[in-house]
């Protein structure tokens, strides 16, 4: 289960969820040569190219996992 | 004497936008959202409004439609949508002291006196935070009255050429009454059905002919009503802002239900349900009450079946705010007009004679005990706490029951996204 603060603006490295076209994904923020790119922490995920028709839906702060 | 300025801030088909924060694969597809019990339109997204379906048309008459375009269809989520509201109303008020909330959707704030320069610059401001905290896109107005802020945003909602953010009080008069001639008088807030009419057969259209006409006679046959609303279309303000509202005088709770009822045991659950609800809402505004009605009735449309509708009030000897005293009057009032043989659709409850808990008068004769009534509203108290904390249902009245097979239909209920663990938004992939 992640937290998401929709109110924080996004900056580079942070980890977001952003809405591509009509899915939401959960991906890295790298911004290259003034692009926005959303990258896979594991690899083996597509890296996309966030769009002008797609948005930044809000900046995860925290994970909280359960232990085994 | 100071220059008013007031914000309008319209949330765009509010619950359709509610709706696609979370399911953003709605976004632009045509989307409707049904009253209670599923059984009519009441809030369309602007793709659902191009295929010419409307607010308050019943659901079985638009099916074909529906099928042919995909139109999605969800029942009202009001568990979601009165969060979403609550998250823009507290944002507003972070930018503005004087806040008054007019219903789940739209806001006004006072700017007079905030020494703002930019007013269109500021509105946008409003609406970009709006919109990144939430995800709710809003309309904003800034005029010098009530009146004209909603014109403003009747104009936004359907003349794309405006933008998002109209400021009125950069219009020439010129222009004011350029766009006052665009807006019939029925749309006008405050002027009815009849009273358009009225004026249309005086040759009063628009808003720009409410305006100019004659002030006499506005008062005349408009009483005062219609002087104020004509003032404002001047640019002076007469509806001020009304930061609180007046506790309200009557509360209802009232609802057809999912399938009809023909046992009094039945419609006792559900009376008991909707009397403790409205007993919930009643401590809410620091009230008590001296009266209670409890209506039945069976479906009127119904064809080929005996009809029945009645209702009953109990005046209570002690004002009081107290569940199980309230569940006892309802269950004899319902006694008092239960007839069998009927099939029932809907029922009723209202709450009346109420004062604020500070006004009652103590009692001359000691026949109220205060200690007990001390006790009463503290169980009360926790019990609508826990019915907070943990979820409506946490804490009920036996004879509300428990299984409610009568409740009304919602079908196509969206997740509670933001009032229940389990319903969380997931993100796949």
């Amino acid at each position: 289960m992640i937290v998401v603060d929709r109110a924080l603006t996004v900056a580079h490295n942070k980890i977001v969820v952003a809405r591509v076209g009509e899915h939401l994904v959960l991906k890295r923020v790298k911004v290259r040569q003034r692009k926005i790119f959303l990258c896979p922490d594991p690899p083996g995920y597509p890296v996309i190219e966030l769009r002008k028709d797609d948005e930044i839906w809000g900046v995860v702060t925290h994970c909280i996992h359960r232990l085994p | 004497m100071m220059r008013h300025i007031f914000m309008l801030v319209d949330c765009a088909h509010f619950y359709v936008s509610c709706e696609r924060v979370f399911q953003v694969a709605l976004r632009e597809k045509p989307t409707i959202i049904l009253s209670n019990n599923d059984s009519r339109i009441v809030a369309l997204s602007t793709e659902a409004k191009r295929l010419s379906l409307k607010r308050g048309q019943p659901l079985f008459r638009c099916q074909k439609i529906i099928r042919d375009h995909d139109v999605q269809v969800f029942s009202s989520n009001y568990a979601l949508y009165a969060v979403m509201s609550q998250r823009v109303m507290g944002i507003l008020a972070e930018f503005c002291p004087r806040v008054e909330v007019y219903s789940i959707d739209e806001a006004w704030a006072e700017l007079s006196g905030m020494a703002i320069e930019d007013l269109t610059a500021f509105g946008r401001t409003v609406k970009a935070r709006v919109y990144q905290y939430t995800g709710i896109p809003v309309r904003v107005a800034i005029a010098t009255s009530k009146c004209l802020t909603k014109i403003g945003c009747e104009v936004l909602k359907q003349d794309e050429r405006y933008g998002d953010v109209l400021d009125l009080t950069a219009f020439t008069e010129e222009q004011l009454d350029a766009l006052l001639a665009q807006v019939e008088v029925e749309d006008v807030w405050g002027v009815g059905r009849a009273y358009a009419r009225f004026l249309g057969n005086y040759g009063v259209h628009s808003a720009k002919d409410l305006k100019h006409a004659e002030e006499r006679w506005i008062r005349r046959h408009l009483t005062v009503t219609g002087a104020r609303i004509q003032a404002e279309l001047k640019g002076v303000s007469c509806f001020p802002l009304e930061e609180r509202r007046p506790p309200k005088q009557e509360i209802i709770c009232a609802k057809s239900f999912g399938r009809e009822i023909t046992s009094e045991d039945e419609l006792l659950e559900a009376v008991s349900t909707y009397t403790a609800r409205v007993a919930e809402k009643l401590r809410e505004q620091d009230g008590l009450c001296g009266q209670l009605t409890v209506f039945i009735r069976t479906n009127p449309f119904a064809a080929n079946v005996p009809h029945y509708a009645n209702e009953f009030t109990i005046d209570l000897p002690h004002p009081t705010a107290f569940t199980p005293q309230l569940l006892k009057q309802a269950r004899a009032a319902l006694h008092a007009i239960y007839r069998d043989g009927f099939r029932y659709a809907k029922a009723g409850v209202v709450l009346g004679k109420i004062t604020p808990l500070h006004l009652v008068q103590p009692d001359l004769f000691g026949e109220v005990d205060l200690h007990k009534r001390y006790r009463q509203a503290k169980l009360m108290a926790l019990v609508d706490a826990l019915n907070r904390i943990f979820g409506r249902g946490t804490l009920v009245f036996a004879t509300q029951g428990r299984h409610h097979t009568w409740r009304m239909r919602l079908e196509r209920l969206s997740q509670r996204f933001t009032t229940s663990w389990q319903e969380l938004l997931t993100i796949e992939g």
